[in-house]
């Protein structure tokens, strides 16, 4: 059985071409030009992922409203914003809605069907027995499954779009090792401004601090990247 | 400052002026006019009095009197009691009347100067009419003691018309030096007796003999003459001169006495003028009182004394006008003292005024300097209170205008990123749709478009991206975040990922000191290290790009330094604007904002930046200063 995705974008060509991406990729694509015929959809039967864009139509943050209906129907589905719109505001917004991953349109198409691959394997992983341990990288209080996509530090679940869990990992693999915002960006598969990574490592860092108020293993080197402080 | 009238603000200052100027000139034309209305007030006083003259019975009896002669005048003088002792010490200051050749009424001996002279002086007091005769003889004949006649010897003769109209005679003579009476003539030249009410002294002296005389007034009326006879011959005895101003024998050729202060004068003397003459028909001065007042400033009324159709003289009244003069002096000082006062007060007020002015302007100025911050956004306007006055009101009418500068400014804001977010749309329907093609089998030979086209996109991703950047790091520039870092640190950091990011670049870093405190978040620090490093990277036409950090005066001073390209001159400011590039559009896309987002994070660091040529070679030198760790800085 392949995957239903529906993609919620209300510029017809886009969609069509993320449509045909998909399609192509063996997925099965339900598409939506606005909020309220999804919902229709949706109401009877919900999709496997859903792409959603934030400005629908006349709908300025017709996204996040859906987004909204989407996480009070079901709390697993996985979400993903893609929208041009790349305010720090409204990537907060966004993933504060419960979204697993926000991406700029700048993302590539290769990209873009890799993190939903991505989302889906790990279902695919979370549904079996916990025996697979082939994927877990432990290092110090930090455990890290790249199968089931999730992050535990001091044994308690940092909850990671995929974009952060992708630099979290990219930086927890090689510990010691200065990243470079160029390698961070390939490594989670983004196409992004400097600034934007830095972002991305001030949510990271948060996420860990409020579970950890002592935190500080990610270690900024100016000038040229990041690095993951291993245990000394 | 320096405080400076404006020309404008003197024009009150000229105005006021000009007041001192129109009242010189009005107080002028006011003496001229007073003068003008004495004058014509002179006039028909004059007129008046000369009227009120020609009433008066004893004036006109008088007046009339001596009108019919053509003798002349003799004046008496006011005089106290005067002793009758033959001195001269005793009499008031005055000039006597000179008698000498042209005055010998009669001669019977050829006359030489020392033969004979004499000076007349006349005088009065309410009761006595005084005469004192100051003789000058070369040889003085006394009265024989035995001899009857009282002529054939020195002797002086007066004649005098009485009061009631009648004509009198008298001779007086003497046997020797003593106090004389008068001897009552006939008028056949007979002595008939003495008139013991009119007396005086006979004095002896070196050139002659001194007589002087008192008549009682009751004798005395307004005709007089008086003659001295010389007799120089003890034996002959025989008359030789008369000498006198008329003579004494006839009543018609008496001339005329005026006593003082007698009715005339007593009438013109209590005018208020400064003097008052009666001029005779025939032009002769009868009576005048005072002193001729200086000319320049004199006027004169005149006006004839006629009663029915007879004119017996005429009136002359001249008046000084320097109390008129002294009255303009006065006002014209008065003016001066008031218009300087006035000046100064005008000047204190206009220059009040102007500092307020310019106080008022400093501050609405300083309003307005603040509504933009330095990079120039507008803040609102603050709502004023009630405008005090225009300038206040000025400030607040330009409320709506800053507001719709500020829309627009925001429009402009908003604009970027609209566009930034409208165009990221159909560029991803091209990047898909390139995308989607490219999955699919398509000659080798056509690939090479669609790489291309891929190539174009990606360009113009990273130019939406670092429209973005810009409008993003002012999002991020948040106070919260700042820390104390070790600015070396960041610096050391940066340069040794360029040596790895741009290997055909030789780097030299200079580090004078090892840690450079400061306050700021090192994040924002590294990308504009980053922002200089990529222009210093790409003007750069030698291998070597410097990078050096020294502390200076509590400052932080990072010097980046290139070889090539130089600046144009007078654009080193305009440089850290928005979208303001000076660079040839060869190669890749500029667009002017690494420096824009240089100067915002060094701004925000408290710093500043600064471009210029470099001096020892040619190329650029990039200069930004940090304060170095705030004592009183926000750190948490």
């Amino acid at each position: 059985m392949s995957y239903r995705i529906a993609i919620i974008e209300d510029d017809d060509l886009l969609r069509q071409n993320y449509a045909d991406a998909f399609e192509k990729s063996g997925y099965q694509v339900e598409s939506f030009a606005g909020r309220a015929e999804a919902q229709n959809i949706f109401q009877s039967r919900l999709p496997d992922l859903a792409i959603i864009d934030i400005g629908l139509g006349d709908e300025i943050d017709g996204g996040f409203a859906l987004c909204q209906w989407l996480r009070k129907r079901s709390e697993q589905l996985p979400i993903i914003f893609l929208s041009a719109r790349d305010d720090d505001i409204d990537i907060v917004s966004g993933l504060r809605m419960g979204a697993d991953d926000y991406l700029t349109k700048d993302v590539s198409l290769p990209h873009l069907v890799a993190r939903v691959a991505a989302l889906f394997r790990r279902i695919e992983v979370m549904a079996e027995p916990e025996q697979n341990k082939a994927n877990v990288l432990v290092s110090g209080d930090l455990e890290i499954d790249g199968e089931r996509l999730s992050c535990h530090w001091k044994s308690e679940l940092i909850d990671l779009t995929l974009t952060e869990f992708w630099i979290v990992f990219a930086l927890a693999k090689q510990p010691g090792h200065v990243k470079s915002r160029d390698q961070l960006m390939q490594d989670s598969q983004l196409v992004v401004d400097d600034g934007t990574i830095t972002s991305h490592i001030k949510r990271i860092r948060k996420k860990f601090a409020a579970v950890d108020p002592e935190f500080d293993r990610i270690d900024t080197v100016y000038g040229i990247g990041y690095r993951w402080k291993g245990d000394s | 400052m320096r405080t400076r009238l404006p020309v404008v603000l003197l024009l009150p200052v000229l105005v006021v002026l000009l007041f001192p100027i129109f009242g010189w000139l009005w107080l002028n034309g006011m003496q001229q006019e007073m003068m003008l209305t004495r004058e014509s007030q002179l006039h028909q006083t004059t007129a008046s009095v000369a009227r009120t003259l020609a009433m008066n019975e004893d004036f006109v009896a008088v007046i009339s009197d001596l009108n019919d002669n053509a003798a002349g005048f003799l004046h008496s003088t006011e005089t106290n009691d005067l002793t009758l002792d033959g001195r001269e010490q005793d009499w008031p200051d005055q000039i006597p009347m000179s008698f000498s050749l042209d005055n010998l009424l009669e001669i019977y001996f050829p006359y030489t100067t020392d033969s004979l002279g004499y000076e007349l002086r006349v005088g009065n007091n309410i009761e006595s009419l005084f005469l004192f005769f100051k003789v000058q003889d070369d040889v003085v004949v006394y009265r024989q003691l035995n001899n009857l006649s009282v002529h054939r010897n020195d002797h002086v003769q007066v004649a005098i018309s009485t009061p009631d109209g009648s004509y009198s005679r008298y001779t007086f003579a003497t046997i020797q030096p003593s106090d004389v009476t008068a001897h009552v003539i006939a008028p056949g030249g007979r002595a008939l007796r003495q008139e013991p009410r009119i007396n005086g002294r006979w004095r002896a002296t070196d050139s002659g003999y001194n007589l002087e005389v008192a008549i009682p007034l009751d004798l005395v009326g307004s005709r007089f003459s008086a003659t001295v006879v010389d007799v120089d011959d003890e034996t002959t005895r025989e008359i030789k001169y008369v000498m006198g101003a008329a003579g004494t024998g006839d009543p018609a050729t008496l001339g005329r006495l005026i006593l003082s202060p007698g009715p005339v004068a007593r009438a013109v003397g209590l005018l208020p003028y400064e003097m008052v003459t009666v001029i005779s028909r025939d032009d002769a001065v009868i009576v005048s009182s005072g002193e001729p007042p200086p000319s320049d400033q004199a006027i004169e009324g005149r006006a004839p004394i006629s009663l029915n159709g007879q004119q017996f003289g005429t009136l002359v009244i001249r008046d000084g006008t320097a109390d008129l003069a002294e009255l303009v002096q006065e006002l014209r000082i008065q003016l001066i003292i008031v218009s300087t006062l006035v000046l100064l007060l005008t000047l204190a007020a206009v220059y009040f005024i102007h500092a307020s002015i310019r106080t008022r302007l400093g501050d609405i100025q300083a309003e307005i300097d603040s509504l933009a911050d330095s990079r120039g956004r507008i803040s609102a306007l603050s709502p004023g209170e009630d405008p005090k006055d225009e300038l206040a009101k000025f400030v607040t009418e330009l409320a709506p205008l800053l507001n719709r500068v500020t829309q627009y400014n925001d429009y402009l804001e908003r604009m970027a990123s609209r566009l930034n977010h409208e165009l990221r749309t159909p560029l991803s329907v091209v990047r898909s749709s390139l995308e989607n093609l490219s999955q699919d089998s398509i000659p080798p030979d056509q690939g090479v478009y669609i790489e291309r086209a891929q190539n174009g996109i990606q360009r113009l991703t990273n130019i939406l991206n670092k429209i973005g950047e810009a409008r993003r790091l002012e999002d991020s520039l948040d106070e919260n975040e700042v820390v104390r870092f070790d600015l070396a640190e960041v610096v050391r950091g940066c340069v040794s990922g360029y040596e790895s990011a741009y290997p055909e670049k030789e780097f030299e870093l200079s580090l004078e000191v090892e840690q450079v405190p400061v306050t700021g978040i090192p994040e924002l620090f590294a990308q504009l290290i980053d922002k200089l490093v990529d222009n210093a990277v790409e003007f750069s036409d030698g291998n070597q790009i410097r990078v050096r950090l020294t502390t200076e005066n509590q400052s932080a001073i990072l010097r980046v330094m290139n070889e090539g390209t130089e600046l144009p001159p007078e654009t080193t400011e305009r440089l850290f604007e928005s979208m303001v590039s000076f660079r040839n559009s060869e190669a890749t896309s500029h667009l002017g904002l690494g420096l824009y987002v240089a100067k915002i994070i060094a701004d925000f660091h408290g710093g500043n930046i600064r471009i210029a040529n470099r001096e020892d070679v040619k190329g650029v030198l990039v200069t930004v200063e940090v304060p170095l760790l705030r004592v009183t800085s926000r750190l948490r």
